[in-house]
């Protein structure tokens, strides 16, 4: 989806490492490092999966992408519409034009409203705080979003409490909506719910996506959803990106060992799937001590030499060419 | 009451019914759930939040929480030749307390909640055979070391003497299989035990279970709401809806072959690896009742596409379709398919 040649956001070399404490004195012992150098270009109209295990810091590129955590080290841009412009430095109100664009949804819809606050309030507070004066305005983009999720106007009456988990989620997305975003980064926003009510929600994003030209950021750790929804797929691993392709040559055309092995573990209906399966031995090492070279060289089953000491780097996949780059040694490049 | 008349089954419900009360109200949560488990056989329970599966796995080892209660029904159980009621013993006598951890092995889904965090992971996996068997403490650590290996379980004599926070969340997964495998159970009941994991870890744990069933003859009943799963563990599957078993049958008639339309659905609202990314998702549309909603008629019928005025008159009784496939739908015909729906009146 890549037709216009300069991203909306732009990420590059984005770093976050948490300090761990130790000791009487709370002395910084190490850190974690839950990003360890992410680029990343999300496209107008676009949604990018972004996939992973738990603890791969899909969550934290989430949140630092939506500012609400700052980076360590590393490059946020974001084109208001001249241009790319470092978002890092913004402070008051050009900070405020910022989270205007850029939306976050959460996992749990049930901690994301006030228990105490009528939902159609919630809603109206947050054009209040991004300077929708005009209350017949807001009233009005607060329609027109219950509209697209297809929640009833009367039900802006209610509180939190009276919906069930997946009209909660449609509420949470109306919400993000009213305030007329241009990036929606979505955490885990189907993985608390049944299937079924996973699939209103998953169908609802497209529609929304096709009527608005949004940008997503699909964090999910559900491959097959994560192929459905998107339009490339990034995957990560210990706090890097592993692979980013687009999303309808998965699983095919995956290069990466890690990929090819996080694909395999998910179960198929299609016997043959099971026989193919690559087992990883072993489970990720832990974000504090993080081998030297590729983050994956523990775990690898192609493992070389290089791969020990030197840290690969996202390169255009010598295969697949076009949109498909790897972060591996076995990946020589286009 | 015996279970070994016709084919040799490890466990027997039937018509099994569960209330529970609210307040001042009664809610029928299980209603006449039948299931029969043959010895050595993997089955699935699956079905969405609330559809029963978790209090089906409760009922049978009899740790309903205190306001549920097993009205009506027989759950029958097959051990050493022996035949027992498990619904008539005494909720915490010695004969169902022998039976639960000794011959009905359990692993739950929250792996952090069921460790106690103040002791060594060790001991509690030992502590399960001290009170089934009369052996040593040495000899109860030397198993469990042997049973750590099996699972494997790295570095099994120093992990032993290790406190829960200091697993990893699959590894203390796999000192709960430790835990309700230990006894040599002949049934392991397993709710969602893979849900909170990641899906490498799952699959290690899946391939870990299987191999019990194989090798050591174990019959289990895994409980989950993921489809794909289940097509690669199961040899039988029950569907569940609110309360109810609406399809049982083996793996592929139930997978490769749904009949009820509720199972039809769910099929399809799952997006695959080879899905077709042009092609909607299918949903149900609404949202599962509440079981104090739903007294008469099928439980699905304020759902589904092929609701009919008799669907909603009175209780759905099973359709047998083969000698191993059951489907609760009266609007099934002889060959037991489903009538062609006519446009407008599918799910959008």
């Amino acid at each position: 989806m890549s037709n216009s040649t300069t991203p909306l956001y732009k990420v590059g070399q984005i770093k976050k490492h948490f300090p761990v404490l130790g000791g009487v004195l709370r002395r910084t012992k190490g850190y974690v490092k839950a990003l360890d150098g992410v680029d990343l270009e999300v496209f107008r109209g676009e949604t990018i999966s972004v996939i992973g295990e738990s603890g791969c810091g899909k969550t934290t590129l989430g949140r630092m992408l939506a500012l609400l955590d700052k980076p360590t080290d590393g490059e946020l841009s974001f084109d208001f519409g001249n241009g790319l412009q470092d978002v890092r430095s913004l402070r008051g109100e050009n900070q405020m034009k910022f989270r205007k664009k850029v939306q976050m949804i959460f996992q749990d819809p049930y901690t994301s409203f006030n228990p105490r606050q009528r939902v159609g309030a919630a809603m109206d507070e947050v054009l209040r705080v991004h300077g929708v004066k005009d209350e017949a305005e807001r009233n009005a983009r607060i329609l027109e979003a219950c509209e697209m999720v297809n929640i009833r106007p009367e039900y802006l009456q209610r509180y939190p409490h009276e919906f069930s988990g997946g009209q909660r989620q449609r509420l949470a997305i109306a919400r993000c909506l009213a305030t007329k975003p241009e990036l929606i980064i979505a955490d885990e926003i189907v993985s608390a719910l049944d299937v079924s009510i996973q699939a209103q929600i998953v169908n609802l994003l497209l529609k929304i996506q096709r009527e608005t030209g949004l940008s997503f950021i699909f964090v999910t750790h559900d491959v097959a959803v994560a192929r459905y929804v998107g339009h490339r797929v990034a995957v990560m691993y210990l706090g890097n990106v592993v692979e980013i392709l687009p999303a309808e040559s998965l699983p095919e055309a995956a290069e990466h060992p890690y990929t090819i092995a996080l694909l395999s573990a998910v179960p198929s209906m299609n016997p043959k799937a099971k026989e193919d399966r690559v087992a990883l031995q072993g489970e990720v090492p832990s974000p504090i001590d993080m081998p030297s070279g590729c983050a994956f060289s523990t775990r690898c089953p192609s493992v070389m030499d290089i791969c020990r000491t030197e840290r690969p780097v996202l390169k255009i996949s010598n295969i697949s060419k076009g949109d498909h780059q790897v972060a591996c040694h076995l990946n020589k490049g286009a | 009451m015996t279970l070994s008349t016709s084919k040799d089954l490890i466990l027997d419900l039937k018509k099994v019914n569960v209330k529970f009360k609210v307040e001042d109200d009664t809610i029928h949560i299980l209603r006449d759930v039948s299931l029969s488990l043959p010895r050595g056989s993997f089955l699935c329970v699956v079905g969405e939040s609330g559809c029963g599966k978790s209090v089906t796995a409760q009922a049978i080892v009899q740790l309903l929480p205190d306001n549920g209660q097993i009205s009506s029904g027989e759950i029958l159980f097959s051990s050493d030749n022996n035949d027992v009621e498990l619904n008539k013993l005494e909720k915490f006598g010695k004969e169902m307390r022998d039976i639960r951890g000794g011959k009905i092995g359990m692993i739950f889904q929250d792996t952090l909640s069921s460790l106690n965090p103040a002791h060594k992971v060790g001991r509690q996996v030992a502590e399960s055979l001290l009170q089934h068997f009369d052996i040593s403490k040495d000899e109860a650590r030397t198993r469990v070391i042997e049973l750590f290996r099996k699972l494997g379980i790295p570095d099994p004599e120093r992990r032993y003497d290790a406190y829960p926070h200091e697993f990893s969340g699959g590894m203390r997964q796999r000192v709960m299989i430790a835990i309700a495998t230990v006894c040599e159970p002949d049934l392991v009941i397993a709710d969602e035990p893979t849900t909170a994991l990641d899906v490498t870890i799952q699959a290690q744990i899946m391939t870990l279970l299987k191999d019990l069933q194989k090798t050591a003859g174990k019959s289990f009943i895994l409980i989950t709401h993921n489809m794909a799963l289940v097509s690669e563990v199961a040899d039988h599957v029950a569907v569940m809806y609110l309360g109810r078993v609406v399809e049982y049958g083996t793996v592929n008639e139930v997978l490769r072959d749904p009949r009820h339309p509720y199972t039809k659905a769910l099929m399809a609202s799952v997006p695959t690896l080879d899905a077709d990314k042009d092609v909607e998702l299918q949903t149900v549309e609404g949202q599962t009742p509440s079981p104090a909603e739903v007294t008469v008629g099928c439980e699905f019928a304020g759902r589904c596409p092929y609701v009919i005025d008799a669907c909603k008159e009175k209780t759905i009784e099973m359709t047998q379709i083969s000698s191993s496939h059951e489907v609760r739908c009266i609007r099934l015909d002889a060959n037991g398919k489903l009538p062609v729906l006519v446009g407008g009146a599918t799910n959008e």
